[in-house]
């Protein structure tokens, strides 16, 4: 019995492993043009195995990367991130702010799933944060919550 | 007021239908406002993003078929809004090429609300035969500019019916909440 739970949970955590690729490159590109060195987030792939299985709201793949003081000046920032996210995804939402912050969203169709990478550079931090989402369910889930 | 500029986008759209054949383009030189802005905003849902959106819902699904119905007749939705440190920091002129086209036949100005704070909205509907083919919201007040542009067909009907879906507020629910709602937005919406 074990063994055969053992073979379903490595069936679920393979192309969750597989699908990181893309991100990884694109966080490895942002790494190499700016400099900066991801910051490792303990137990996050625990957190995204129980996002593949549970999907939560929608989101059946969640991928974040944390970037520590990165070396950007937040008003380069977009132009960094339109570069490193290629030409498969389209940028909706562009915030800039000259207190430092600024915020891109950008998504891409995924079979019948919706991909939104959200890139966002504070103070701090420099976030990047993938989603991979049924739009129906999320938009289900906004409505719930905003008529609570 | 940015929840002002949220409610004023929600009515225009309400209000408009359409954005017609003759589009409009953003001024170029809105970008450069970026620089001097302490905040920018731009939202740019153009029609293949709408239709990306559109083609994820169901046709069987009442709601789902709705909302799929009014995106596939939208071709753009636009927003650039800035906020400014200190008045003065832009001018008219630079949203000037904006206003020539809306200056054309087939444009109105349906609304005209100037206060003496120095805020100054318009809004402009875009004719296309008996319909409404889209509508443009500007919004200008001494330390922030926001220019909604959308572009499509709809109708008030259709948008309606889409309260309580997507994150879009019911608007009857609206009207009553901000008829108890006291605070200093609700305020400053009745005094302008």
């Amino acid at each position: 019995m074990r063994r055969y739970l053992g073979i379903w949970v490595l069936a679920l955590a393979i192309p969750v492993l597989l699908a990181a690729s893309e991100f990884d490159s694109l966080v490895r590109e942002f790494s190499r043009q700016t400099g900066s060195e991801q910051t490792r987030i303990p137990f996050f792939g625990l957190a995204r195995f129980v996002v593949a299985v549970s999907h939560p709201a929608g989101t059946s793949d969640l991928k974040l990367a944390v970037f520590e003081h990165p070396n950007v000046a937040p008003r380069d920032f977009g132009r960094v991130t339109d570069q490193v996210v290629g030409e498969g995804w389209k940028r909706i939402v562009r915030v800039q702010s000259r207190k430092g912050e600024s915020t891109n969203i950008y998504t891409r169709e995924d079979g019948t799933h919706l991909r939104l990478l959200v890139a966002t550079v504070d103070y701090e931090n420099a976030t990047f944060v993938e989603m991979r989402i049924k739009p129906q369910e999320l938009m289900k889930f906004v409505d719930e919550h905003r008529t609570k | 007021m940015k929840r002002s500029i949220l409610k004023l986008a929600i009515i225009a759209i309400a209000v408009a239908p359409v954005w017609a054949a003759d589009g409009i383009k953003l001024p170029i030189n809105l970008d450069k406002l970026g620089e001097k802005a302490t905040e920018s905003v731009d939202v740019t849902l153009d029609q293949s993003t709408l239709q990306l959106a559109s083609g994820f819902l169901s046709k069987d699904d009442p709601d789902e078929a709705q909302v799929k119905k009014l995106i596939g007749k939208l071709k753009g939705i636009y927003v650039r809004s800035f906020e400014f440190d200190k008045e003065g920091q832009y001018s008219m002129s630079d949203v000037q090429a904006l206003r020539a086209q809306l200056k054309g036949p087939n444009w109105s100005r349906i609304v005209g609300v100037k206060s003496i704070k120095g805020e100054n909205t318009e809004v402009y509907l875009l004719k296309n035969g008996d319909q409404i083919g889209g509508i443009v919201v500007l919004d200008a007040e001494p330390k922030e500019l926001t220019i909604v542009h959308v572009d499509g067909s709809i109708s008030p009907e259709e948008l309606s019916k889409l309260g309580g879906h997507m994150g879009i507020p019911e608007f009857e629910k609206e009207k009553k909440k901000t008829k108890g709602d006291r605070s200093p937005d609700a305020k400053d919406d009745e005094e302008n």
